[in-house]
């Protein structure tokens, strides 16, 4: 019951803020200045067609029927017509093959990162101070520096080009062919190989730093010392007794890290040409197909504050206190 | 979030290495501005040279002096971001101010808007923001500025907040003092040393997301900043003729000056929380 209460809270919040997303993405679009139908229609074409083709976009009406007409479309899941993939429905533009790359991509990349620096962070936390400490915390801040973009520039120029050790762009080589499942999946998870490497590149070092300095700061309480005196052994210690505060900050920073991974896909996927959604609004920008780059936003601030809302439903789970405390 | 603070390691060491570092940049980058005196954009002969004593750092396809667009590019990189910094912090910290010193329902809606900005991608904002926009200069210091002030609003109205509890506030309102006179002669300068901390961490956002939109050629196609030099190198036949000079000084610009920034805020955070004992 508790919990539900809890859960029914935070979902408010999520719809508020995703009724927020619909507002501003319609506005966005309307008022600044730029014409989004010069992108599509020629200039030089007869202003009785121009005007035809506005009408058949609704764009001809005033900006609060359209509002509504926009507010009733989106609850019935309609985003309208792409500008750029002409008769293609937004929502089938988006909810198809490209989500589901980017899903592979980025999910195995975030999940990839997080046991890579979580496990690093662990170790090395718990040895803060010494040598491999020092030269490996030092040197993850260059790669904390370094834009993901120009990560996958370097892979891509030195494993694609150079050594060709992986396929240089794209999501598969058999498009339109006939193969068969495993010979795709494989080839699949090839192209899968620079990209899942700029994102761990690119994911590591946040948990790295974080889970070093938690557990640096964990070492040296009352209860480890307790623990210690009480004869159990390094391995026992940091499996039974830290991993589980450790947990914790992991989902803290894969929260954190939500805003980074539009980023993160919208620069692996344009360099290494993964036919994902990221990919698709950069696309979008160029081509100015609004339609499309309206369904993009509302996607990711949705994704941002659901899996914000995942998080705080695994934290009522993992954080007894929470339990406890609740607002 | 809890701050990704070293201990130990680092101190005001990281302090003094991010300062070196950023000053060995503007050397390098004045230097080469001395070396390269001509228009950057202009061809120098042959296409896709490697570095050699004619040009220290190779030529592009379109035989560019590269040192000529790198000294130039750091130069542009800093400028945007320092400007966006700058505009970033002036809104963040009236729009942090007014929602703290009035709170209310005006602080309320500020923080609804806020929460929303933050669970906004900055970059997918940026990039639609930009699209729509001139792609000039100020556009861009107007777009980083607007998709980035609302991380500072929430810092520094907590701080702010912190200081309005603290007693020499209620001193300073039983001797008579309005909001304004409490604003500007004390909020303000309290604050200043953790608005001056964020400032560091908004030079690297802009700077890092300044690179991002040249990168995908979104930025301002008549200035060179470093972003818009990977811009061409991949936009061209650099990759596939094996041309690494073309991008990978430009990048690794990018990482060093980011990497600096990095370090002075990890400086100036613990500066900052060490004295802050003392302080409060």
């Amino acid at each position: 019951m508790r919990f539900i209460i809890y859960f029914l809270y935070k979902l408010l919040q999520v719809v508020i803020v995703i009724f927020l997303a619909s507002i501003v993405s319609f506005f966005i679009f309307r008022l600044l200045p730029g014409d989004p139908t010069l992108s599509m229609l020629d200039p030089r074409l007869d202003p009785e067609a121009r005007n035809e083709i506005l009408r058949s976009f609704g764009l001809d009406k005033p900006l609060y029927e359209q509002f509504i007409l926009y507010l009733r479309n989106l609850l019935r899941g309609d985003l309208g017509y792409s500008f750029s993939f002409v008769g293609y429905r937004v929502v089938d533009i988006i909810f198809g093959p490209r989500l589901v790359n980017t899903l592979i991509l980025m999910s195995s990349g975030l999940a990839l990162s997080a046991v890579i620096g979580t496990l690093m962070g662990l170790f090395i936390g718990w040895r803060a101070g010494s040598l491999l400490d020092r030269i490996l915390t030092g040197s993850i801040y260059m790669f904390f520096s370094a834009p993901v973009f120009w990560t996958a520039l370097i892979i891509q120029f030195y494993l694609g080009y150079q050594y060709k050790l992986i396929p240089i762009s794209g999501t598969s080589s058999y498009i339109g062919a006939e193969v068969d499942l495993i010979t795709y999946a494989l080839d699949y998870a090839r192209h899968m190989i620079g990209p899942l490497l700029t994102l761990s590149i690119f994911f590591v070092p946040s948990y790295f730093i974080y889970i070093r300095n938690v557990v640096a700061d964990i070492r040296s309480e009352d209860f480890v010392s307790t623990l210690k005196a009480l004869g159990l052994s390094e391995w026992r210690i940091l499996r039974n007794h830290i991993f589980r505060h450790v947990a914790i900050h992991t989902i803290t920073i894969t929260t954190n890290q939500s805003p980074l991974l539009v980023s993160g896909a919208v620069f692996t996927e344009t360099v290494f040409g993964w036919n994902g959604i990221g990919r698709l609004l950069y696309e979008s920008i160029l081509k100015t197909d609004y339609p499309v780059l309206q369904g993009i936003f509302l996607l990711t601030i949705t994704v941002v504050v659901i899996a914000n809302l995942l998080a705080d439903v695994a934290y009522y789970f993992i954080d007894p206190r929470i339990k406890r405390g609740l607002r | 979030m809890k701050k990704i603070i070293p201990e130990a390691i680092f101190h005001e060491i990281s302090l003094r290495v991010g300062l070196l570092i950023i000053v060995a940049v503007l050397v390098f980058s004045l230097a080469g501005v001395l070396v390269t005196p001509w228009n950057p954009l202009e061809s120098r002969g042959d296409i896709l040279q490697p570095p050699s004593s004619n040009h220290l750092l190779g030529t592009d396809d379109l035989g560019r002096d590269i040192l000529a667009l790198l000294s130039r590019g750091v130069l542009t990189s800093l400028f945007i971001g320092l400007v966006a910094a700058a505009t970033t912090t002036l809104i963040g910290l009236l729009i942090g101010l007014v929602a703290a010193l009035y709170g209310g329902v005006l602080d309320a809606i500020i923080m609804r808007i806020v929460d929303f900005l933050l669970a906004t991608p900055s970059l997918v904002l940026a990039m639609i923001l930009v699209a729509i926009l001139k792609p000039s200069i100020w556009n861009i210091v107007l777009v980083l500025a607007v998709t980035s002030w609302p991380g500072v609003s929430r810092v520094v109205r907590a701080h702010i907040l912190q200081i309005l509890s603290s007693g020499y506030i209620d001193a300073a309102k039983s001797l008579g003092a309005g909001l304004k006179h409490i604003a500007i002669k004390h909020v303000v300068p309290a604050s200043l040393p953790i608005i001056l901390a964020n400032m560091v961490t908004s030079v690297r956002g802009a700077i890092l997301l300044e690179a991002g939109l040249s990168f995908l050629g979104l930025g301002d196609p008549s200035t060179i900043s470093l972003g818009t030099i990977l811009f061409y190198a991949r936009r061209t036949a650099a990759l596939a003729s094996g041309a690494w000079w073309t991008f990978v000084p430009a990048g690794l610009l990018i990482t060093v000056i980011v990497y600096s920034l990095t370090m002075i805020s990890l400086g100036v955070e613990r500066l900052l929380s060490r004295e802050r004992v003392y302080r409060y």
